[in-house]
């Protein structure tokens, strides 16, 4: 059972009582216009399991200079369907969501779909204490850059820069989607 | 791609130019140039060939320029990329460092 102080849940998501989970998880998608999806892990896996979604990468995220070499294989393969702005952005969101991965979990899973050259999904996972949701929130939609909490910088940039963010945080680990609309294909 | 951080002296003090990716791993490169900077008491940095910085990055950034105010060092920023640029805004780097710091 989580402790609330000054307004604050306290603990990691697995502690938190399911009903200030629930005020969290509405809020996160009132304030987010519904991008962010605070979700179960059976949605997690609908979303990955899409008929017609191909996976075109899959590698493990084990140490931090692991980071370039995702952060290269996903542009070769964005690269021939999405225009370099673009690409820019969803490079940046993987880069968040992998060192997220080792700051909080040591280690975890990158993997990238695309959907007939429409739609693109990463997905990272790992087998973590899961993400506190209070301080999730708090970082989303608090002004400024808090050298404390790089957790929450990089969610904000991934939260900016997605069309869809879908969450699940708990015994488990944390799961995270995004999900990317493509316009133009190259 | 790496990261490296190559040092040109001129008239006006010592610029550091900022080549590649700066991430969780690439951090402790810079980290480790921040107390070999000479007597340079004007210091630019040039992130022209800076191709990519995460949020992890940033705070490895400001870490930097925090050393060189600590040094009593002055600095400036120049050749921001425009898509190191959004995510400056984004996190309101310009303004907790201050934007008169930067030349944009």
């Amino acid at each position: 059972m989580s402790t609330v102080k000054n307004g604050q849940a306290d603990g990691c998501a697995s502690e938190i009582s399911a009903e200030v989970l629930s005020e969290i998880v509405k809020r996160l998608q009132e304030k987010s216009g519904n991008r962010v999806v605070l979700c179960g892990m059976d949605d997690i896996k609908k979303i990955i399991c899409t008929e017609g979604m191909d996976k075109v990468m899959d590698m493990p995220i084990n140490k931090a200079s692991d980071l370039a070499e995702i952060r290269k294989r996903a542009r070769e393969v964005l690269e021939k369907v999405v225009e370099q702005g673009k690409i820019n952005k969803i490079v940046l969101c993987i880069s968040e969501l992998s060192t997220n991965v080792l700051m909080h979990a040591k280690k975890g899973i990158f993997e990238m779909y695309i959907g007939q050259g429409k739609k693109i999904i990463i997905y990272a996972s790992d087998k973590g204490k899961g993400i506190n949701p209070y301080i999730l929130e708090k970082a989303l939609f608090e002004k400024g850059f808090s050298t404390q909490n790089s957790l929450g910088c990089g969610m904000k940039i991934v939260v900016n820069y997605s069309d869809k963010v879908y969450i699940y945080t708990g015994e488990a680990g944390t799961f995270i989607v995004l999900e990317y609309f493509v316009e133009q294909c190259a | 791609m790496s990261f490296k951080v190559s040092r040109i002296v001129n008239e006006q003090g010592l610029e550091l130019e900022f080549q590649g990716e700066l991430d969780m791993y690439s951090i402790k490169t810079l980290d480790s140039c921040k107390n070999d900077l000479g007597n340079s008491t004007n210091i630019v940095i040039n992130l022209e060939k800076l191709e990519f910085i995460d949020s992890t990055g940033i705070k490895g950034l400001l870490t930097f320029l925090e050393s060189l105010t600590q040094q009593n060092k002055s600095f400036k920023v120049k050749n921001i990329k425009p898509e190191i640029n959004e995510v400056f805004e984004l996190l309101d780097i310009y303004e907790l460092i201050g934007r008169d710091m930067f030349e944009l």
